[in-house]
């Protein structure tokens, strides 16, 4: 909210410049976020908090601009008296519901003259950036900015104009709007209404949205010779429902959705005569015709507050006169009671003080938050549980092993497209958003592969041609009508796996990521999580991956993830022009079980091994892991390791066959092997290899 | 075995030492003299052809040899290693190291985990919650009710109604896991929880619809304001260095009582004043307060037993002021360019 410095003088004598000004009422609470010179005014542009609608006019800044600066405000000239004249129109105010308006005021003001606004109310406004319109106008402006009341003067003969030029009998009817009824109001819009939205209204119809904005056809203008004046209570929650029906905020219903102060409802009213008397002498007044004050509404709260309790809040030593004397500059008048208490009143324009913990605030800021002195809290190893410590480290790990293989971390958008969603195989698991900020944001990601296969299309398209990252985050799917949510891990590799100038030459080709790449990383992952004895690959046929380049990944027999060659056609509807893509994915939630940190040392031989190669061709439809769990299965103790070290087809070699050629580690815990058992233990090996899989030596 | 054998292995190898040129060439000789299968070992294997008596005479005269050898080898290799400039094996040293293929932790997730350690040393233990929440515990629980300005700082997506009738949505701050650990478990409650949180902002340089917070809370016995001041200095002085300056405003949340925004003095600036900081000289750069005594009362703790603090902060905007990023959509783009660089 604008404020203006010289306005603030009229309530309290400011002795220091505006720009010192603004820093006191931003460490008090009231952030000035700009403090400019206009004419030989100042403007201070304050943000005022939702819990300050007292703060939303020059009267409340100017209570703060007391208490900050220590000054006092000045005493205002005795109780505003109402002259009203005896001829009057009655008015007949008629309340559909109390709830939504619980105080309503209006007279009629006749006589007037319709013209240009004295200089200092013209200075007032447009120091504050508010455009001069005609002086009944700029009152109600004056007025609402002045102590926060919004007024509203409605052109009296453009009411009795849509009766036909009734004057007799003028009623006032505050109702909620009919569906479809419609008003123009006085931004020219035509504005369809509904029942959330709270009207003024005459015997014909809408006449202003209440608290909100006013209609066309009942508008002051420079022809109007006589108003009716509205000065009202609305509830908070119907004005705010009402704007935001209407997609509009005013001055207005920003004050009455913060809630206006009731005795400055009926005090407007007179604040206008007052004012209107100086500008136009001839006017004369009707009586204000009121709805019965609410109850309760004036009454001050009392609060008795510990002394003790606040200052162990605020990690303060204050004494109870010290409090009282700060609250005394907020007009927070409070007197001890008992030995440890003082017994506060609340003044009626600060319903924002309900409990202790606000009065605490008060005296804090006041005190000056700056001048509380820093303390560390004693925490109690009591404090510490650290239940889900397994998750974070697990991820830790995961980061450091796939960071460590090269690939980097990204974080994409959790809300995809629809189109995105598809890869699921029932639509009905994907979640929608209701109220969706556009269409490529309007479901939550099932998976991970959208935002991953997004990004490498970045990355592609920005000459990137190595991207290898992963996500780890959660996917959201509905399932039995619950929202699921569980982490997982995304990966996608793609491009040449050495960054080696140096040996690329000798070799003369690009070394291309392949599928053993991403699976050897997961092996890593899996083998530093503890689980790698629990994981096997299957065998996968899946609609996003090549056929025969996809696999299961399970973890005892059950599936938790999946790895594969991105299929051609994925990638084109992702505008992706590249091959070798591959991707995966593990559901982290159900690793995480099985996440075993502990590490035991296990001893190793000191002796030496012995190693020996053996290369054969065998039947297609024997797997490697088949082959080598046959091996191990054999139970030579001294067989320390078998690694696949080639694996080749060519003319040479039958059609359905291929060739493999193993590498076998040999070692004793506790002696040096001898020559002639490990001719011995490759002779069973080839033993079997012959009758279990009937392959031919090379 | 004579001494005309020792002296003529002597004298050939002395010769064959002085006339190398290379240390290829004299690698080659350190095999074949001194090797286990070299000349000088096959003498000693002849040691048993001589008489016993002279053994042990010959093995000495052996042993002396060896040891000729060995010295006379390493003398020149010595003397190659500084004479020799220019070789057949030299490589342009100036040529590019081959470097391995790193990968990195996103900026922002190692900026969490940075701020998380500063907490973890201070005490305080890690709790994360789900992204996709209840009202009550995004809303209500923390005395935001559901119509009235104060939410609008909080604008939320809601998930599409299914069958069940609980309004979901997604967590529009992290707030919502105070609510979850204080409704499970009695202080004392020392946490911080990372995480992701969503509010419908149209995406340009510096609004995102998803973006990270940190909050952290402390509940127990006779935890004060002074505490949380205490705490957030040393956090914040940890995060951006001993010379920053820290102040703390009066400000409104409904979920605190009192209330405060903690700025620290410009990063780039030094507080004299630049764009960056709006000519203010201040950063603003978290939230806090001391839990509100509702919020207690929601979770069902009895009133004014305990008191606690709470604090919450954006980790884009920390992470855009420590490195001087200018697009909150880089963090998201995720272009290897960028990410790389942290």
């Amino acid at each position: 909210m604008k404020i203006s410095y010289n306005w603030l003088q009229d309530y309290v004598r400011i002795k220091i410049p505006a720009e010192s000004l603004a820093e006191r009422l931003t460490m008090a609470g009231l952030e000035v976020k700009d403090c400019q010179k206009v004419g030989d005014d100042s403007v201070l542009d304050i943000e005022i908090t939702s819990n300050r609608p007292d703060c939303l006019s020059h009267i409340g800044i100017a209570r703060e601009a007391a208490a900050v600066t220590g000054s006092k405000l000045k005493a205002q000239s005795s109780k505003l008296k109402a002259q009203s004249s005896k001829n009057t129109v009655p008015i007949k105010i008629n309340i559909e519901d109390k709830n939504d308006c619980p105080l309503y005021t209006a007279r009629i003001i006749q006589g007037l003259k319709v013209g240009l606004s004295p200089d200092w109310l013209k200075r007032r406004l447009e120091a504050i950036g508010l455009r001069s319109v005609n002086n009944i106008v700029d009152i109600t402006n004056f007025v609402l900015l002045d102590n926060g009341q919004p007024t509203h003067a409605f052109d009296l003969d453009k009411i009795a104009a849509r009766q036909g030029g009734q004057k007799q009998e003028l009623e006032i009817i505050v109702r909620r709007a009919k569906q479809g009824e419609k008003i123009i109001t006085i931004d020219g819009i035509n504005r369809e209404l509904s029942s959330e939205v709270l009207v003024i209204a005459d015997k014909l119809g809408p006449i202003a949205i209440a608290g909100v904005i006013g209609g066309k056809d009942t508008e002051v203008d420079s022809s109007t010779k006589a108003v009716l004046l509205e000065s009202a209570y609305f509830s908070p929650k119907t004005v705010r429902r009402s704007r935001q029906k209407l997609g509009l905020v005013t001055e207005s219903s920003y004050r009455f959705e913060r809630s206006v102060h009731i005795p400055t409802v009926c005090s407007s009213q007179l604040r206008v005569e007052q004012l209107l008397t100086k500008i136009c002498p001839n006017a004369n007044y009707s009586k204000i015709f009121q709805t019965k004050s609410p109850n309760n509404k004036n009454s001050e709260l009392c609060l008795d507050v510990d002394i003790g309790y606040v200052n162990n809040l605020l990690g303060l030593n204050l004494k109870r006169n010290e409090v009282i004397s700060i609250l005394n500059k907020l007009q927070i008048h409070s007197k001890p009671k008992g030995t440890l208490k003082i017994n506060v009143t609340v003044p009626d324009f600060r319903p924002d003080l309900k409990i202790s913990e606000d009065i605490a605030e008060e005296i804090a800021r006041i005190y000056g938050y700056d001048n509380i002195k820093f303390s560390l809290p004693v925490i109690s190893s009591a404090a510490r549980v650290n239940a889900d410590s397994v998750c974070k480290d697990a991820a830790k790990i995961i980061k450091r092993i796939l960071c460590a293989s090269g690939f980097s971390e990204v974080i994409s958008y959790s809300l995809v497209s629809k189109d995105k969603t598809l890869i699921l195989e029932n639509k009905a698991q994907a979640i929608a958003i209701a109220n969706p900020l556009s269409k490529e944001q309007e479901f939550l990601r099932p998976d991970l592969i959208a935002g991953l296969l997004d990004i490498a299309k970045h990355n592609f398209n920005h000459g990137q041609e190595e991207v290898n990252i992963f996500e780890i985050s959660p996917q959201f799917r509905r399932e039995d009508n619950v929202v699921k949510e569980r982490l997982c891990l995304g990966l996608l590799a793609c491009g040449r796996r050495i960054n080696d100038w140096f040996r690329q030459a000798a070799v003369k080709q690009k070394i291309q990521v392949c599928f053993f790449d991403v699976k050897g990383a997961l092996e890593s992952t899996f083998d530093s999580l503890g689980i790698i004895d629990k994981i096997s690959f299957k065998r996968l046929d899946s609609n996003i991956f090549v056929p025969g380049q996809a696999a299961t990944v399970c973890m005892d027999d059950v599936a938790i993830g999946f790895l594969g060659a991105v299929k051609e056609s994925l990638l084109r509807d992702y505008g992706i022009r590249r091959n070798n893509i591959f991707l995966s994915m593990l559901d982290l939630e159900s690793i995480l079980p099985a996440v075993n940190l502990k590490k035991t040392y296990k001893k190793f031989s000191a002796f030496p091994g012995m190693s020996r190669d053996i290369s054969f061709v065998i039947a297609e439809n024997f797997t490697v892991k088949g082959i080598e769990n046959s091996i191990s299965q054999k139970g030579i103790a001294t067989l320390e390791k078998i690694s696949l070290f080639d694996e080749y087809k060519d003319a040479s070699i039958p059609k359905g066959f291929r060739s493999l050629s193993f590498s076998f580690d040999f070692r004793a815990k506790e002696r040096t092997l001898k020559e002639e058992e490990v001719t011995a233990a490759v002779g069973a090996i080839k033993n079997l290899l012959k009758e279990k899989f009937s392959v031919t030596f090379r | 075995m004579s001494n005309i054998d020792l002296n003529q292995v002597k004298l050939a190898a002395n010769t064959e030492i002085d006339n190398t040129s290379s240390l290829k060439e004299l690698g080659d000789l350190r095999i074949k003299y001194l090797a286990r299968k070299g000349i000088i070992a096959g003498l000693f294997d002849n040691i048993n052809k001589v008489e016993a008596t002279s053994r042990p005479e010959c093995g000495k005269q052996l042993n002396a040899l060896k040891q000729e050898v060995t010295e006379k080898i390493n003398q020149k290799a010595l003397q190659l290693e500084t004479t020799q400039t220019q070789d057949a094996g030299a490589i342009d040293i100036t040529a590019d190291g081959i470097l391995p293929i790193l990968g990195k932790e996103h900026v922002l997730h190692r900026l969490i985990e940075d701020a998380c350690e500063i907490f973890t040393n201070l005490g305080f233990e890690i709790v994360t919650g789900p992204e996709v929440e209840t009202e009550f515990n995004n809303f209500t629980g923390l005395n935001i009710p559901l119509e009235h300005p104060s939410r609008d700082t909080f604008d939320t997506f809601y998930i599409e109604a299914s069958k069940s009738n609980q309004k979901l949505l997604l967590r529009s701050h992290t707030s919502p896991v105070q609510i979850r650990v204080m409704k499970t478990r009695k202080p004392p409650l020392a946490v911080v929880v990372p995480g992701r949180v969503y509010r419908p902002d149209a995406v340009d340089a510096s609004h995102s619809f998803m973006f990270h917070q940190i909050e952290g809370f402390c509940v127990d016995k006779n935890i004060r304001f002074s505490d949380l001041k205490g705490v957030l200095n040393l956090f914040l002085k940890n995060l951006f260095g001993e010379d920053i300056k820290m102040r703390f405003r009066p400000h409104f949340f409904p979920f605190t009582e009192p209330s405060a925004e903690v700025d620290i003095s410009c990063i780039i600036c030094k507080g004299r004043g630049c764009s960056v900081c709006g000519r203010k000289g201040w950063l603003e750069i978290l939230g806090a307060g001391m839990i509100h005594p509702n919020v207690f009362k929601n979770v069902g703790y009895e009133a004014r037993r305990y008191t606690g603090f709470a604090f919450g902060m954006g980790v884009e905007r920390i992470a855009m002021l420590k490195y001087g990023i200018d697009d909150i959509r880089l963090f998201f783009e995720n272009d290897l360019r960028f990410l790389k660089q942290f």
